[in-house]
């Protein structure tokens, strides 16, 4: 499998397809995790970029189906990240959220797509250095994976 | 008035009644129609010949005498309860039910999806269900008739030929590991409670050997399986609790989820959006494995859903009235961490 | 009349292979039996009567794309046209002019950009029944220009480029009714080559130039005396045991008269609305189109419609002239049994069976044109003049 090799290329540049890069989508809420990501470019901690955004109000919006879509088109890793359970902006999103996200981990390995291609997790505004370490764990991660391959879905 | 077509036509008769659950039905039946308490009733009847059973409607307490109870009623009659399908829309209306049937009838009434005032519900205690397509495929002539021992099932093909099964050997995929053979809500049972085939922990043997499987190779039995799919959506429109109909996001082109194209990996989408989107009221009943007319294992999927529902939080679909479904609650202590 | 001894047959279909695709009924590993394509050593499965799908796909494909096309972006357009484009198309002290110019350079590379895709591989589709190969010819007539109506390119040059090889039904089920409807376990319309079961073998009749052409295989010899005799009576004997299941007399005008009959409501009771009926059928042909783009590319879609589908007639203002089940129930048989022969002169049916056998609640075709392609025993006699709206049954019930 091609290892991404661009850790270090300049800032503004995307692996292509062609160069063996990954693709991650993250799903962030607005309130917590959306607020730490922009937390950590604010204090500029460096993260793997290959990580792209979709914000939403609540983790709760969240339809599993988001992340299969992504993984479907072409998405090589899905990150999930809410407000902690107790603190959702709305008071019980992620509650009822973290129920489908469990239902959703356990789906994925049976339909080929490997248990570290997805993660959900919960990260709060003011906690920026934290986002940097999922972040980077996280796209690690899927990097050594490599591109995905299998394609039933 | 055109001639009564649902039950005259097309249709074996069926003879007296070959066991006491279907003397108790078609009593039952009788008793709800004649005392006007429902417009129609939907049981099992023979189809166009006597190795086929199809779901009957019967609207006069004479043609309760077709209706019929043996091991080839695996359709789940729920479905006809469901949106739109009523007719006319606000029709009462009478239904059996076997164990898993009424967990999905209790999952809708749990949604109030279903109107307990205009539904008369006859249970029936259920002994295993049989897979007509395997003694199908153990002819290449075709089988036009089916007889039954508590034990086993004697097929015989146009041509005359005949062959003996074992009942055990023929059981639908959920049957030979359920929990729950009597229903779980009814107004009248036809029967006394039966012994289940299984008791204790649920036990999901059908897709053990699924899971035990490599990434890739999961991945090439998916491919191969839903490259066949034709998206007919017998199996979306024959499930009980798959209720939005016509307002299915799989229809919609915004958002598209789906689209129109046929392949794969479009096809399995469509089927995690169901699977997804029935989890917490499927209990396997196994009747979309039924309809597809391509023999797609979808218990791959919905055995493993319900499986890991029971992993996570101890939940199984549809048992009690009173009980939320899955995804419409929650526990503060819920042991569910981050992944 | 030709002969191909059983232990020919891989030959053949080798020998076909080496200029087509050749599609055949093959049994997969859970027994189902559909139309693939044939790779040498694998035994076409010819016992089973019916593949649980008809060979239409291969024509008139499930999803198609026959469109692909982009959008340039305006702005590469304009890095794309180099200044002496404009300098040769307009004077320097002209500015209007240039301007003029330069715009056109720009929309001369941007807007959009059309392919179309229309690939048609020569193929065989070998072991097909009678009854499959006359849905094509039903087909045919929809998208083959008949009457001077609708010709499409893109079926007719699949259609052009397959050859079927059809095989008798020396078995017909109990769900087969071809008879009724002017076909045959033997018949030949639309098929190129019949193959017809004799000892050791089959017997081959071309029917067609690109039957000869398919036929003319060295090791296939002339049929014996006996072996022509054999299929004869393979032929006949498939014939009686195919069951009458109606009369067609008269039923255009029934169900024209019986269009209000509430009878369509207990007919379809049971019906879930799905699609598989029609998509098995050899002869359904109901299709959407649509757009699939991301950004600026996309490709143009034709795929299978069914006609039980909810959303089947649901329009752009949210009206659905069809959302009552019974409706487009109503449709279904009358589209095969009344509107189309009333176009096409035929039927668009073929009495295959299988939307009998694979709905998931046995709705019988059978049933319905017995029930409702009849005269009802009170109904009125029909109008002259054939207007539907006009004609009623006498039933005074609201429905």
């Amino acid at each position: 499998m091609a290892q991404a090799t661009h850790t270090n290329q300049a800032a503004g540049t995307t692996p292509s397809d062609a160069e063996g890069g990954v693709k991650v989508v993250g799903i962030v809420c607005n309130w917590c995790s959306y607020a730490g990501a922009d937390g950590a470019g604010t204090a500029r901690l460096k993260q793997e970029y290959e990580l792209r955004l979709l914000r939403v109000p609540c983790t709760g919006r969240i339809d599993p189906l988001f992340a299969l879509k992504a993984f479907e088109k072409g998405a090589d890793g899905v990150l999930i990240s809410g407000c902690h359970p107790g603190d959702c902006h709305y008071s019980e999103g992620n509650y009822y959220a973290r129920r489908k996200f469990e239902l959703l981990d356990r789906m994925l390995p049976h339909l080929g797509i490997e248990p570290d291609r997805f993660k959900y997790t919960w990260v709060s505004a003011s906690e920026a250095a934290r986002w940097q370490k999922v972040v980077n764990e996280f796209v690690g991660q899927v990097k050594a994976l490599g591109p995905r391959e299998g394609r039933a879905l | 008035m055109a001639p009564d077509a649902s039950i005259a036509r097309a249709a074996v008769e069926a003879g007296a009644p070959t066991n006491p659950t279907e003397a108790k039905v078609r009593e039952l039946a009788k008793a709800a129609l004649s005392e006007g308490r429902v417009d129609y009733l939907i049981g099992w009847r023979h189809g166009y010949d006597r190795s086929q059973v199809i779901p009957g409607f019967v609207r006069t307490p004479e043609e309760a005498d077709q209706l019929v109870v043996n091991p080839l009623v695996h359709h789940n009659l729920v479905t006809f309860l469901k949106r739109n399908m009523p007719d006319p829309p606000n029709a009462r209306v009478g239904v059996c039910v076997k164990g898993c049937d009424s967990r999905t009838l209790v999952a809708l009434l749990q949604e109030e999806l279903v109107d307990k005032e205009r539904i008369y519900v006859i249970g029936v205690p259920c002994q295993g269900t049989i897979d007509r397509r395997t003694i199908e495929k153990a002819f290449s002539d075709e089988v036009v008739d089916l007889a039954f021992t508590p034990e086993t099932v004697t097929a015989t093909t146009r041509m005359g030929e005949t062959k003996e099964f074992q009942k055990a050997d023929l059981l639908r995929k959920q049957c030979s590991v359920c929990h729950y053979p009597n229903p779980r809500y009814a107004d009248d049972m036809a029967a006394e409670p039966v012994t289940p085939r299984a008791e204790g922990e649920l036990t999901w043997p059908a897709i053990e050997e699924f899971e035990a499987m490599a990434p890739a190779d999961k991945d090439a039995v998916l491919a191969e399986a839903f490259g066949k799919c034709i998206r007919c959506f017998a199996c979306i429109h024959v499930c009980p609790v798959c209720v939005c109909w016509d307002q299915c996001v799989c229809r919609s082109r915004r958002p598209a989820l789906v689209g129109q194209r046929v392949a794969p990996e479009e096809n399995l989408m469509f089927q995690m959006i169901h699977m997804f989107h029935v989890a917490g009221r499927c209990p396997s009943c196994g009747a979309c494995d039924q309809a597809c007319p391509i023999e797609i294992p979808l218990y791959l999927l919905h055995q493993k859903m319900n499986k890991e529902l029971y992993d996570m939080l101890g939940f199984e679909a549809g048992l009690e009235l009173d009980q939320k479904p899955v995804f419409q609650t929650f526990d503060v202590d819920d042991p569910l961490g981050e992944h | 009349m030709k002969f191909l001894a059983q232990e020919q047959l891989q030959a053949f279909l080798g020998h076909l292979a080496e200029e087509s695709r050749v599609v055949v009924p093959i049994k997969g590993d859970d027994g189902v039996v559909l139309f693939r394509p044939w790779t040498a050593g694998v035994e076409p499965e010819l016992d089973i009567l019916l593949a649980k799908q008809s060979a239409k796909e291969y024509v008139f494909r499930q999803s198609e794309t026959y469109l692909r096309y982009g959008y340039a972006m305006a702005g590469e357009a304009a890095a794309s046209t180099s200044g002496e484009d404009v300098h040769a198309a307009a004077p320097e002290d002209d500015p209007e002019a240039r301007a003029a110019a330069q715009d056109a350079a720009v929309t001369a590379h941007a807007g959009l950009k059309v392919e179309t895709v229309n690939d048609a591989p020569a193929q065989v589709i070998f072991g097909l029944r009678p009854c499959d190969a006359r849905g094509f010819v039903q087909m045919d007539n929809v998208f083959g220009g008949y009457g001077g109506f609708y010709f499409d390119p893109y079926y007719n040059a699949k259609r052009e480029a397959t050859t079927l090889v059809a095989v008798t039904c020396r078995d017909p089920r109990s769900t087969c009714f071809c008879t009724s409807l002017g076909g045959g376990p033997a018949d030949t319309e639309g098929a190129d080559v019949l193959l017809t079961q004799a000892e050791g073998g089959f017997t081959a009749e071309a029917s067609s130039d690109k039957g000869e052409k398919v036929l003319d295989f060295p090791e296939m010899g002339e049929a014996a005396q006996a072996q022509a005799l054999y299929a004869e009576t393979v032929k006949e004997q498939a014939a009686t045991r195919v069951e009458r299941a109606f009369e067609l007399e008269g039923v255009r005008e029934n169900l024209r008269a019986n269009i209000e009959d509430p009878g369509w409501h207990d007919l379809c009771m049971r019906c879930i609305s799905c699609g598989t009926c029609t998509y098995v059928c050899p002869n359904c042909y109901c299709f959407n189109i649509t757009d699939e783009m991301v950004e600026g590319t996309g490709e143009r879609l034709r795929t299978w419609d069914n006609c039980f589908n909810p959303s089947y007639t649901l329009e752009t203002s949210g009206h659905n002239p069809r959302v009552v089940k019974s409706n487009r129930f109503r449709n279904r048989f009358s589209h095969k049994f009344w509107y189309y022969p009333e176009k096409y002169d035929s039927l668009l049916c073929s009495g295959c069976g299988r939307c009998i056998r694979y709905c998931p609640t046995k709705i019988d075709l059978r049933e319905v044109i017995r029930t409702l392609g009849q005269p009802h025993p009170d109904q009125a006699a029909p109008a002259e003049d054939g207007e539907a709206a006009g004609v009623h049954a006498q039933t005074g019930e609201d429905l």
